[in-house]
C-alpha cells in the first residue's frame, strides 16, 4: 500500500501530468474567483480535454482544477463580500469587514494558509480511510452496489430543499435518460425515435455541460454587470494572515475535521460544513465579541473547512460511487469517460491512481496557496472583467465540449435541450444534481440490478446491507419532512409571544 | 404563476413518463426489465407531484409557495432586477445559444469562432469593434492553434462550406502555415 501511495505521488510528478494539473489549477484559479461560474458548470467543461489523456492526467487536470475553487473562491468573499463559490460564502462574515477595516491582506492571508492545512488534512484523511474502506468495499456484492446507487441519488435528492419529491423525480428522470440507447444485452433500440446518433445513447458530456454551463451564462447575461464593481485597493498584511493561521491552529485543525467529516457524507453540501465551522471558531472563542465584525478566526474556521471536504468527498465517490455534490456527480462521469468504475477497483487494481488523487489536491493546492500569495493584487483584478465577455467564450467552449465527444454536431443539440431543462430546473426549483446522477450512474445501476436479479431473484432486496442503506435512503428522504411536520403541529401549542432560539 | 408552471412541468413529465411505460412494453423482457422498473415507480411518484401542485392551485388561487432552494446554485448578489428585465434578458441570451449552436453548425468551429462572438460582442453588448475583433480573433487562434494543432483535434468546416464543395473556408490561409510547421 505504501508502494502504492509513493507510485501515485511519481505519477503526478510526470512532466505531461504536472502540465496538465498547472493548467487545471489555473483554470481553477479563474472559475473559483469569479463568482457565478461554478465548479461543477467548469469541471463539466473540461470533459471533452480528457478523452485523449490518460486516467492519471484526466484527474490531474479535472481534480486540480476542482480543488482550489474554494481557495480562490475566499477571494471574492473578502474583497467584495461576493463569494466566488457556494462554500466561500461562510467566509464573508468576518472577511469582508475585516477588508473593510483596511485587513483585507490579513484575511486573505489566512484564508488562503487555512485552506491548504484544511486541504492537507482533507487529503491526507483519504490516504487513511483507503486500507479501512477496502475490506468493505470488497465484500460488496452488485445488490449492495445497486442499494448505494440509489442511496447516492436519493441523498442529492435530499438535498432539494423544501421539495424532495422534485429531487426523487430529478433523479428517477436521470435514470430513465439514461436508458436511451442501444439496449447492451439484446442490441435493441431504445427511445431513439430511429435516430443512428442517439444509438450510443446521451452523450454524458453534452448533457452535463447543458444542465449547468447554459443556466449559469444565463444567469450571467441576466446580472449584466461586471463581475465585481467595486475597486481593489493595495492589499497588505498578508504575512499577518498567514501567522494567525498557526496562532489558531487548533482552530484551523478543528474546523478541518469538520470539513473532513461533512465531506464524508454524500449530499451535505461544503457549504454547510463551512457554516458549521464558523459555528464551531465562535462558540469556542472565549471572546467573541468581535465576531462579525472582523475578527480573523472567523476566517480561519470556514477556509479550513472548505478544502478538507473535498479530499473527504472523494472517498464515498472512489469506492461506492456515491457523489456527494454536483462537482463529484460529474468527475464520476470522467471515471466512466476513462473506463473506470468506482468501487473495488479504484482501492486494488488502481490503488496507485486513487492514492495520486491525494498528492494532486495537496499539491494543487500548495501551489495555488503559493500563487495567490504572490500575485493577490493582480488576481483580484481579474473580477473586473465584463460578464458579457466570458459568455461568447462560455458558449464556445459548451459547444464544443458537445461536439468534441462525439465527433457529431447531434450532441450540440443535446446540449442545448439539456441547457433549457437547466435553465427551466434552475427557474422552478428542480435540483440539476440527481439528474445527472441519475445519467451517470444509470448504466451501472441498470447493470448491477439485471445481475442482483438473475442470481437471487427478488431475494436481493432482503440483503442485511441493501436493507440498511435502503432504510438510510428512507431516512434521508422522509425524516427532514416528518422533523418538519412535528414542528408543525407543535407550534400551536408553544407560547406565541416567545422569542424564536 | 409558479403553480401554474409546476402544473405545467409535472403534467408534461407525467406524459413523457407514461410515454416511456408504454413504449417499453414492446420490447423484449431484458431489455424493457430496467425501464419498467424505474418507470412504474417514477409515474407513480410523478403523478403524485402533478396531483399535489393542482391541489395547491386549487386551494389558493395565487398560493403564496415558498421558493424551493437548490444547493448548488449561487447566493443572490447585488440589487434585485425588475421581473420584465428578467424575463427579456433570459430571452436575449437563450436566442444567443441558439444563434451560437446553429452557426457553428453552418460556419464550423474556426470561422464560426470569429463571426459568431464577434456580432454578439459588437451587436448585444456593445463593445467596440476592436475589443470584438480581437477577441474573435483570440477563440480562432485557440481552435486553429490549441485545438487543431495542438491537440490534433480536427474540426469541420460547417454545412455552408460542405454545401460549396470547399475542404474549408480558410484553408488557403492555414495550408501555408501548416505546410512551415511541418
Amino acid at each position: 500500500m505504501l508502494e502504492a501511495f509513493f507510485d501515485g505521488l511519481l505519477r503526478i510528478l510526470d512532466q505531461t501530468t504536472f502540465v496538465l494539473m498547472l493548467i487545471g489549477i489555473v483554470l481553477g484559479f479563474v472559475v473559483g474567483i469569479l463568482p457565478g461560474i461554478g465548479s461543477a458548470g467548469a469541471v463539466a467543461l473540461m470533459l471533452p480535454f480528457i478523452f485523449s489523456m490518460d486516467p492519471v492526467q484526466a484527474f490531474a487536470f479535472l481534480l486540480g482544477m476542482y480543488a482550489v475553487t474554494g481557495t480562490t473562491g475566499d477571494i471574492t468573499s473578502i474583497l467584495f463580500g461576493v463569494p466566488g463559490e457556494v462554500v466561500s460564502t461562510a467566509t464573508i462574515i468576518d472577511g469582508h469587514p475585516m477588508a473593510k477595516k483596511g485587513e483585507a491582506g490579513r484575511a486573505l492571508g489566512a484564508a488562503l494558509m487555512s485552506s491548504l492545512v484544511g486541504a492537507i488534512v482533507g487529503a491526507f484523511s483519504l490516504a487513511a480511510a483507503i486500507p479501512i474502506v477496502t475490506p468493505l468495499v470488497l465484500s460488496f456484492k452488485s445488490p449492495e452496489f445497486f442499494s448505494l446507487a440509489i442511496l447516492g441519488i436519493c441523498f442529492l435528492a435530499a438535498l432539494s430543499g423544501d421539495n424532495r419529491l422534485k429531487g426523487v423525480l430529478a433523479g428517477g428522470l436521470g435514470l430513465t435518460l439514461s436508458t436511451v440507447g442501444l439496449d447492451y444485452q439484446e442490441n435493441i433500440e431504445r427511445y431513439t425515435f430511429g435516430l443512428v446518433n442517439l444509438w450510443e445513447g446521451l452523450s454524458l458530456i453534452a448533457a452535463s455541460v447543458g444542465l449547468f454551463a447554459i443556466p449559469e451564462i444565463v444567469e450571467l447575461w441576466v446580472r449584466g454587470s461586471a463581475i465585481a464593481t467595486a475597486k481593489v485597493g493595495k492589499l497588505g498584511g498578508v504575512l499577518q494572515g498567514v501567522k494567525d493561521t498557526f496562532i489558531h491552529i487548533g482552530i484551523t485543525v478543528r474546523c478541518s475535521m469538520i470539513g473532513t467529516f461533512f465531506g464524508l457524507v454524500p449530499g451535505v453540501s461544503g457549504a454547510l460544513s463551512q457554516w458549521v465551522s464558523y459555528a464551531h471558531a465562535v462558540q469556542s472563542a472565549k471572546d467573541r465579541s468581535g465576531f462579525g465584525k472582523g475578527d480573523v478566526r472567523g476566517v480561519l474556521g470556514p477556509g479550513a473547512a472548505n478544502n478538507s471536504g473535498i479530499g473527504a468527498a472523494m472517498i464515498p465517490t472512489i469506492a461506492f460511487g456515491v457523489p456527494g455534490s454536483a462537482t463529484t456527480a460529474i468527475l464520476l462521469g470522467a471515471f466512466i469517460i476513462q473506463g473506470l468504475e468506482p468501487g473495488p477497483k479504484m482501492l486494488t487494481e488502481h490503488l496507485d491512481l486513487t492514492f495520486s488523487f491525494v498528492w494532486i489536491i495537496v499539491i494543487s493546492n500548495i501551489i495555488t496557496v503559493g500563487l495567490c500569495l504572490l500575485f493577490l493584487n493582480q488576481l483580484a483584478k481579474i473580477t473586473q472583467i465584463r460578464g458579457s465577455l466570458l459568455i461568447p467564450a462560455l458558449f464556445m467552449l459548451i459547444y464544443l465540449a458537445g461536439y468534441a465527444h462525439t465527433n457529431s454536431y447531434f450532441a450540440m443539440t443535446t446540449t442545448l435541450a439539456f441547457g433549457v431543462m437547466g435553465v427551466v430546473m434552475v427557474n422552478h426549483g428542480w435540483p440539476r444534481p440527481p439528474l445527472v446522477l441519475g445519467l451517470v450512474l444509470g448504466p451501472l445501476v441498470e447493470r448491477n440490478l439485471f445481475i442482483s436479479y438473475e442470481i437471487y431473484g427478488l431475494g436481493f432486496l432482503v440483503r442485511p446491507i441493501v436493507m440498511v442503506t435502503f432504510g438510510i435512503a428512507l431516512v434521508v428522504l422522509f425524516l427532514p419532512g416528518l422533523q418538519d411536520w412535528m414542528a408543525k403541529r407543535a407550534k400551536p401549542k408553544e407560547d406565541p409571544g416567545a422569542e424564536p432560539d | 404563476m409558479r403553480n401554474r408552471t409546476d402544473i405545467a412541468i409535472g403534467a408534461l413529465l407525467v406524459a413523457v413518463l407514461t410515454w416511456a411505460v408504454w413504449e417499453a412494453q414492446g420490447w423484449p423482457a431484458r431489455t424493457r426489465f430496467f425501464p419498467l422498473f424505474i418507470g412504474y415507480p417514477m409515474l407513480t411518484m410523478a403523478a403524485v407531484h402533478l396531483a399535489y401542485s393542482l391541489w395547491l392551485g386549487l386551494r389558493s388561487p395565487r398560493p403564496e409557495q415558498k421558493p424551493d432552494t437548490e444547493p448548488e446554485t449561487e447566493p443572490e448578489t447585488g440589487p434585485p432586477l425588475e421581473p420584465a428585465m428578467v424575463r427579456q434578458r433570459t430571452m436575449e441570451i437563450s436566442a444567443w445559444a441558439v444563434i451560437f449552436a446553429v452557426g457553428l453548425w453552418l460556419l464550423g468551429f474556426r470561422v464560426g469562432g470569429i463571426v459568431i462572438p464577434l456580432v454578439f460582442l459588437r451587436f448585444q453588448a456593445r463593445e467596440t469593434w476592436g475589443t470584438s475583433i480581437f477577441y474573435g480573433f483570440v477563440v480562432y487562434l485557440f481552435f486553429f492553434g490549441g485545438m487543431e494543432m495542438a491537440l490534433a483535434f480536427p474540426l469541420p468546416a460547417g454545412r455552408i462550406a460542405y454545401a460549396l464543395g470547399l475542404y474549408s473556408f480558410d484553408s488557403y490561409l492555414t495550408d501555408p502555415i501548416l505546410n512551415l510547421l511541418r
